[in-house]
């Protein structure tokens, strides 16, 4: 690399620097080197929708439950079993310097899936993103576009119908603002 | 910028900067953090939480009853697909980052446990294998290089697996290594 005026050395820049365009090669600003999508593993499905279940946390290993827009966390309460809804949510902050404009979750034909949005520090939702229940391996554009703030998330919410309904993934579209 | 080698005619103000494209096949250094993940571009760590699937094949409460995440059959349940089969034992997964590859791997913990390790995509229901078998899986504590590196797309992830087989047997963590395509 030959000096310019951007460097002093071949290597080595120096302060605060602003691009406005773009990094090259593969890896991007983004997510992981990802400036489309936010890619997400079957894995990161790990907030249930069961709100209630028939033993105490001192009985049985459980992991935590959420309300309808998956905006919150909290351990599963003793009950009527079934309490909630059979569904497995995963969340998501959105960059800073993106917003996030919609979403697909991949599975087999017979499921669906719901967007929602929330921040860090309240359990108050933002307009619902995809309120209408959605076949998996469909995409949707969400009804409002999610901006980065450092807090801001999506929640991707999955219903499975069955227990052989299957789970590949999802994805959620990200711009750089 | 402050410093006066930042405003000398080889460091302009950062406005000077705007609009600038930059490209290279080096790896961004800033402040020690590098592209790659989360700052790291030698590996992907892995943490205890991240085995958060437990691949019981089967539970007696169905979900209405305990509230559980994974692999399994009991009632009103959603099967995840996994590069090993049958698994035993905790699943976690890693996305691999664009531009970089996953050559290697090792995972930490008692003696006498084990690993296995597999590709996976966030789109379909494919899953292969890398190494580590039932019911021969990979020694703990032991790196297992990869045949075939595996490439970050962006769809791409890595399924790995602790299997142990005593109540004694612990999982300290792990490493995903990876290089810059």
């Amino acid at each position: 690399m030959p000096k310019t005026k951007f460097h002093s050395n071949t290597s080595d820049l120096y302060g605060d620097v602003t691009i406005t365009g773009s990094l090259g090669g593969a890896w991007q600003p983004g997510y992981l080197g990802n400036n489309e999508f936010i890619a997400i593993s079957p894995q990161e499905f790990n907030l249930s929708g069961l709100t209630k279940t028939s033993l105490r946390q001192s009985r049985t290993v459980e992991l935590g439950a959420t309300h309808a827009r998956g905006n919150l966390l909290t351990r599963p309460a003793v009950g009527v079993p079934g309490g909630g809804e059979n569904a497995l949510c995963v969340i998501k902050i959105i960059p800073k310097g993106f917003k996030a404009t919609g979403a697909t979750v991949f599975g087999d034909a017979t499921s669906t899936w719901t967007a929602y949005q929330s921040t860090l520090s309240t359990d108050t939702t933002g307009s619902d993103l995809v309120p209408v229940a959605t076949d998996v391996q469909d995409s949707a554009t969400f009804d409002v576009e999610v901006i980065g703030n450092g807090q801001r998330y999506v929640i991707l919410k999955w219903l499975p119908f069955d227990n052989g309904d299957q789970l590949y993934g999802a994805r959620i579209d990200i711009t750089a603002i | 910028m402050s410093s006066k080698k930042a405003r000398s005619a080889y460091n302009p103000s950062k406005t000077d900067l705007d609009h600038l494209n930059v490209s290279g096949s080096g790896v961004i250094t800033i402040n020690g953090w590098e592209t790659g993940y989360l700052g790291n571009a030698e590996y992907i760590p892995i943490l205890p939480s991240d085995l958060i699937i437990n691949t019981a094949d089967s539970a007696s409460g169905g979900q209405t009853l305990i509230t559980e995440i994974g692999h399994y059959s009991g009632s009103n349940v959603a099967v995840k697909q996994f590069g090993f089969f049958p698994a035993t034992g905790y699943v976690g997964q890693k996305i691999i980052p664009r531009g970089f590859r996953v050559t290697a791997a090792v995972m930490s913990g008692t003696a006498g446990s084990g690993w296995r390790i597999a590709t996976g995509s966030i789109n379909n229901n494919t899953a292969g294998l890398i190494a580590g078998t039932v019911p021969s899986p990979l020694a703990i504590n032991t790196t297992h290089v990869f045949s075939t590196p595996i490439e970050g797309d962006g769809l791409t992830y890595i399924s790995f697996n602790f299997d142990p087989t005593l109540g004694t047997h612990l999982f300290f963590g792990g490493q995903l290594f990876m290089e810059k395509i």
